[in-house]
């Protein structure tokens, strides 16, 4: 018989796993996306949009590019495909003001960047405007957290440095603006209230209450078109292909062999007994119970003869004659026993063998 | 062809560590790199010594009684100025219980070096090995070259003689009791003279020779000694009978022991043992000899025999034995007493060979059989198996009966009481003289 203590148990590893794997790819739990402008987490972004719509601005919430009657937009990340910045670019050179706080973006380019701010990460300066941008003459200071700095070049407009290196750069393309940001912390809910940075979101966004801002989407998670070797870095991935060949030369190790195989013939390994066994079997499956009641009666009897000194053949009766004053039984219940009918169901066969082998040892172990 | 190493998967595992934690790897670069690894593997190879000239040399026990402990020993030479680390793969069947097979040595230069392994068999037979294989490795050990190399050799696993110790309390028994015949207190005719010496107190008085006494004027009396140079013939069926496991060992195993057993008493006492295997037909004759190698040779003949599944041919083996040795002897066959093998087989030939000979029919009982038809049924399975068990022991009954009614004697023993009990048999035909 098989051990059942622990059946349950591949079944409750299954059950944790399809559970972890719905945590870790169904939805959230409702907080929001990073970034995402309708969160009010304090990675979200809906502080942003709040501020402007209570000071009367128009906000739209656009997957892709701005619209054309849109006088400007915010990039949070940038994920956007070719086709949506081909768009925006367009847009930008009709007129529009595209404040991109991802400095990583193709739309900031050739911007390029000159380093972290903070030291490794931690203490974040508070940034001085530095500039003479008209656009963000109310506003004195910025707080990021993080994020990175621009090389100082002659493009553009650079205003809050640290060091000589601007943390937002306006540069003039076509008719329009695009504003790069080394980051988007300052806009996030979290610091929006910190230094002037709401002060800064409002003026490069909304100059006028006639602005009509469109607040750029951040995808999806999984909603982009790169896939995931594309995510991968390009060293591990050329690190996978070098346990690929580290691979491939353990094959060609564990391939050779040290010595084949030695083969040998195998001998017989079936048990004297398996035949008394076998014809057993095939007895019960044959519902042979006569016949084994016949078997066991004439076995007992013939022990019973050979240590009564009876011959072989002794007639029933005298055999229990013989036993019943051994083993201090009825001389008919012995013979009943010897030589009365066939079982009726299995169960009376096993009794019989029962009593069978009880008479005989009252009769073999008696003084 | 070179067969790369552990170390160099390592150094290629190595190479993918350092392309992870060092950013700006080129990917030509690692081209670069793993294409120097392959030449120096490859160069690694090329100045490895070649498997055929390394010196190889194996020692191996010869005989093993199976069950006992022994080793296998490889020497391996090497030719160069510099060391080499030679692994070898020996054919050592499993069965042999190696504790293992593969060894790797490191070789000095100009030197050699030994490893060994023991081995425990679990099964008697003949281990022939052929051929060695070995693997050298280069110097930096990137990359090896391998080949098989011919080495024969064959460890033979002789039957355990488990026997060992009750035959000799047999040999001594019966010497102590041929000490007694020779004190002159003959057991009927099956004493032969051995000498006059001068009567004594315990002497019986009916030994007394008359004649001598007269010549000598004193009281002498005749001497006997037990028979010697009787002709003990092992008759051995290896047929599908005998393959069958008792207590887990085949039954001609426990064959072997009784074999091996009488034969070590019958020449120990002065009388000629031989052996004839058969299945179908003969597989071995040893012909009947009291030299005190005698053991030696049956054991030689029979340690490879296997049970064959095949219907055993009596009347041919008998025929056979009878056509070679002439002489009257005791013929002990072993084989299993299954009735209805027994009646087509074994029963007509018997006649050929009980009219002129002492006929003793040897087999191993099985205790699991036993218990079984004594066994108190826990339910129908068990009792359908205690009234089969019955009508089997009751076949072996009447098998055994008509056995002794052709004349033969029948020793059906359990496993460890067979070659005793044999023994016992064959002492007492010594000792009355029956044959």
């Amino acid at each position: 018989m098989r051990p059942t203590g622990r059946r349950w148990l591949p079944w409750a590893a299954l059950a944790v796993g399809l559970v972890a794997v719905a945590l870790v790819l169904g939805p959230g739990g409702g907080a929001g996306e990073p970034y995402d402008p309708r969160s009010p987490e304090r990675s979200g972004a809906k502080g942003v949009v709040d501020t402007l719509r209570h000071l009367g601005v128009a906000v739209d919430l656009v997957n892709g590019a701005p619209a054309p009657g849109d006088t400007a937009a915010l990039v949070l990340v940038d994920q956007m495909d070719d086709a949506s910045r081909e768009a925006s670019s367009q847009w930008v050179e009709r007129g529009g003001t595209l404040v991109v706080a991802d400095p990583r973006s193709p739309l900031t380019k050739p911007l390029r960047i000159a380093g972290a701010i903070g030291l490794l990460g931690g203490i974040t300066p508070l940034l001085h405007r530095n500039c003479d941008l008209p656009a963000l003459r109310d506003v004195g200071t910025l707080e990021p957290a993080g994020g990175v700095v621009f090389r100082k070049s002659g493009l553009g407009v650079g205003c809050f440095t640290a060091g000589n290196d601007p943390f937002l750069v306006a540069v003039d393309r076509g008719r329009g603006t695009i504003v790069a940001l080394g980051g988007a912390s300052p806009f996030l809910n979290a610091l929006l209230g910190r230094a002037d940075n709401a002060a800064v979101a409002v003026d490069l966004l909304a100059p006028t209450a006639a602005s009509r801002v469109a607040v750029l989407l951040p995808p999806r998670a999984g909603g982009g078109r790169k896939s995931l070797v594309d995510l991968i870095p390009r060293r591990v991935k050329l690190a996978l292909w070098q346990l690929v060949i580290a691979f491939l030369v353990v094959v060609a190790w564990r391939a050779r062999r040290l010595g084949r195989p030695v083969p040998e013939s195998q001998l017989v390994a079936i048990p004297g007994s398996e035949l008394v066994g076998a014809v057993g079997q095939l007895m019960q499956r044959a519902r042979g119970r006569a016949q084994a009641a016949g078997l066991l009666r004439d076995d007992v009897r013939r022990q019973l003869a050979e240590r009564l000194g009876l011959p072989p053949t002794a007639p029933p009766e005298t055999l229990a004659g013989a036993v019943a004053g051994r083993a201090r039984r009825p001389a008919d219940d012995v013979v009943a026993l010897l030589t009365g009918p066939a079982p009726v169901d299995e169960a009376a066969l096993v009794e019989l063998a029962r009593s069978l082998e009880s008479l005989r040892t009252e009769v073999t172990s008696a003084p | 062809m070179p067969v790369p190493t552990r170390r160099l998967a390592v150094i290629a595992a190595v190479v993918s560590l350092l392309v992870l934690a060092a950013p700006g790897w080129p990917g030509w670069m690692l081209v670069v790199v793993d294409g120097l690894v392959l030449v120096a593997a490859a160069v690694d190879a090329a100045r490895a010594p070649a498997p055929d000239a390394v010196p190889v040399e194996r020692e191996t026990p010869g005989v093993v009684p199976l069950g006992r402990e022994a080793r296998v020993t490889w020497r391996v030479g090497n030719p160069t100025d510099h060391a080499v680390r030679v692994r070898l793969a020996d054919q050592l069947a499993p069965s042999l219980r190696a504790t293992t097979r593969r060894v790797a040595v490191l070789v000095p230069a100009r030197g050699s070096a030994t490893a060994a392994t023991s081995i425990r068999p679990a099964r008697r037979g003949r281990f022939d090995m052929n051929e060695l294989t070995v693997r050298v490795d280069g110097p930096l050990r990137l990359a090896a070259r391998q080949a098989r190399r011919r080495l024969p050799a064959t460890i033979r696993v002789y039957p355990p003689f488990t026997s060992r110790n009750e035959a000799e309390l047999r040999i001594d028994k019966a010497r102590i009791l041929e000490v007694g015949l020779r004190s002159a207190r003959g057991h009927g005719g099956a004493t032969e003279f051995d000498q006059l010496r001068e009567y004594r107190v315990d002497d019986e008085s009916r030994r007394i020779d008359w004649a001598a006494t007269a010549r000598a004027g004193k009281a002498i009396v005749r001497t006997y000694r037990a028979e010697r140079n009787q002709t003990v013939l092992l008759l051995l069926d290896a047929g599908r009978m005998m393959a069958g496991r008792v207590a887990d060992v085949p039954r001609l195993d426990h064959a072997m022991d009784a074999v091996m057993m009488l034969t070590a008493v019958a020449t120990r006492l002065g009388d000629r043992a031989g052996l004839v295997a058969f299945d179908q037909q003969v597989r071995a004759i040893v012909p009947p000899g009291h030299a005190p190698d005698q053991l030696g040779r049956v054991t030689e003949a029979m340690y490879s025999l296997e049970p064959q599944l095949v219907e055993s041919d009596y009347r041919g083996a008998f025929g056979q034995t009878l056509t070679r040795f002439r002489r009257r002897a005791l013929l002990v066959v072993f084989t299993e007493l299954a009735e209805q093998a027994m009646a087509e087989t074994l029963l007509p030939a018997l006649p050929m060979v009980a009219r002129d000979n002492l006929v003793i029919i040897a087999s191993v009982r099985d205790p699991q059989v036993l218990a079984w038809s004594r066994a108190v049924p826990r339910d129908a399975t068990e009792a359908y198996r205690r009234a089969a068990a019955a009508a089997a022991l009751e076949e072996r009954r009447r098998t055994i009966a008509r056995l002794r009614g052709l004349g033969a004697t029948v020793v059906d023993a359990p496993p460890g009481e067979l070659a005793p009990q044999l023994a016992d048999a064959y002492l007492r035909v010594k000792a009355t003289g029956r044959l």
